[in-house]
């Protein structure tokens, strides 16, 4: 399955929490990429066409996978690919691996809106 | 009130924080302020442009009646600059026909987004800014990816972090420019929050840095939160997304960025070796938020004709 940030979310995402704002990472990982997780074998996230990517919205949308205890890091890293045809974004890329491996498995937990 | 003749943080940043400070005081107090002098005023910087906006902006939403100013007698450039970045409407008087300014400078539109109540187009807005960047530099090749990265952390920092949620305003400004003459980008992004000092936790890691500091002044405090989340130890909180901000500087040899907050003031620079260089000053006056100021040249696109007429 292939999810594409800008088509399918928004091109200008920002924040961590709904606090923030309508387009952020924890909404993102809620609404579109943890059940496609979970309904596929494999997620291709398509990263071109969005305007660029802070911290907080990549931390909470990928790392949150981990920290909330959807899934391990290696059970993550198995099933999901990052896809992007911009060389710029290659920085992103590497973003949502550190983020990844530095989150700690099921340390947070989704407090409801 | 009279405004100095520079108002500038690279070169008059003590008595550019007074004034600025004195037309906070007067909207905080309730103090009746009438009339903005501008007739000595010769040069303004980008960012004092923007405090000054900021200012004059609360000032205008929590007093009652209007600032008034006339603008026949500024100086041109800065007639210019507060023209372009739409100081005039703020101070409700009418644009002039013709500006005889002589900078290359083009402003942009300052941009006005309040925590919580601009939930929805935030990221909308840093993009919206970047557009225009690269509409007004139409030449130059700007890392809008980039920007975007430090505008929308920048905007998610305070969104979490400067303001308390019992404020009823909880505003924040961004604004940029673009110096056609040195291919300069000005971007500044600013607050009136509890600053980077003053939301520091108390944090063992924290003391440990405070040792290696010697002085533990607001500006050692900006540079610890900044070094804190580049290490990404911890749960800092402020200094997580603020790595976020050096991604701009770190693509572009012979950049800037300078955050000022209450007493600090850190400068990072990129003079094109590997490492940045930072420096972290303590300031005579407070600034009682945040603002932060990134300066960097962009390559130009040497295939294409630029239309310098155009952009100007």
């Amino acid at each position: 399955m292939r999810l594409s940030i800008a088509q399918q979310f928004s091109d200008a995402p920002w924040g961590r929490y709904p606090t923030d704002g309508d387009f952020c990472g924890e909404n993102f990982r809620e609404k579109l990429l943890w059940p496609a997780l979970q309904s596929n074998e494999q997620v291709v996230v398509d990263l071109d066409g969005v305007e660029g990517f802070g911290s907080s919205f990549l931390d909470e949308a990928f790392g949150g996978i981990v920290a909330h205890g959807y899934l391990t890091g290696p059970q993550l890293k198995q099933k999901l690919k990052i896809q992007t045809t911009n060389p710029d974004f290659d920085l992103y890329v590497r973003a949502i691996q550190r983020y990844i491996d530095d989150a700690s498995y099921g340390s947070k937990k989704l407090t409801p809106a | 009130m009279n405004l100095p003749e520079r108002l500038t943080f690279a070169h008059n940043c003590a008595s550019t924080l007074r004034a600025l400070g004195l037309v906070r005081e007067a909207g905080e107090k309730r103090l009746l302020l009438r009339y903005l002098n501008f007739d000595g005023l010769r040069a303004v910087s980008p960012a004092a442009a923007l405090l000054l906006a900021s200012e004059v902006d609360q000032w205008n939403r929590t007093s009652q009646g209007r600032l008034r100013a006339s603008h026949e007698t500024w100086d041109p450039n800065v007639t210019k600059l507060l023209c372009e970045m739409g100081f005039f409407e703020l101070l409700g008087i009418a644009r002039p026909p013709d500006l005889a300014a002589t900078t290359s400078t083009r402003f942009l539109p300052f941009i006005r987004g309040e925590v919580h109540a601009d939930r929805h187009n935030a990221g909308e807005r840093a993009k919206q800014l970047n557009q225009a960047i690269a509409s007004a530099a139409a030449g130059a090749d700007i890392k809008r990816h980039l920007l975007f990265t430090g505008l929308s952390e920048a905007i998610t920092n305070v969104s979490h972090h400067a303001y308390p949620t019992r404020w009823k305003m909880r505003p924040w400004w961004m604004f940029a420019a673009y110096d056609s003459a040195r291919n300069l980008v000005t971007v500044v992004f600013l607050d009136h929050g509890q600053t980077i000092p003053g939301t520091l936790p108390a944090w063992k890691d924290l003391e440990r840095l405070r040792e290696r500091f010697g002085v533990w002044n607001d500006g050692a405090k900006i540079r610890a939160a900044m070094e804190l989340g580049r290490t990404g130890t911890g749960n800092l909180g402020r200094g997580k997304g603020l790595p976020d901000l050096l991604e701009i500087i770190k693509a572009h040899s012979g950049s800037m960025l300078r955050i000022l907050s209450r007493r600090g003031m850190l400068t990072v620079e990129n003079r094109g070796t590997e490492a940045l260089q930072m420096t972290s000053t303590s300031l005579a006056r407070q600034l009682k938020g945040t603002l932060i100021e990134w300066k960097f040249v962009p390559k130009l696109r040497t295939d294409e004709t630029v239309d310098r007429a155009a952009i100007l």
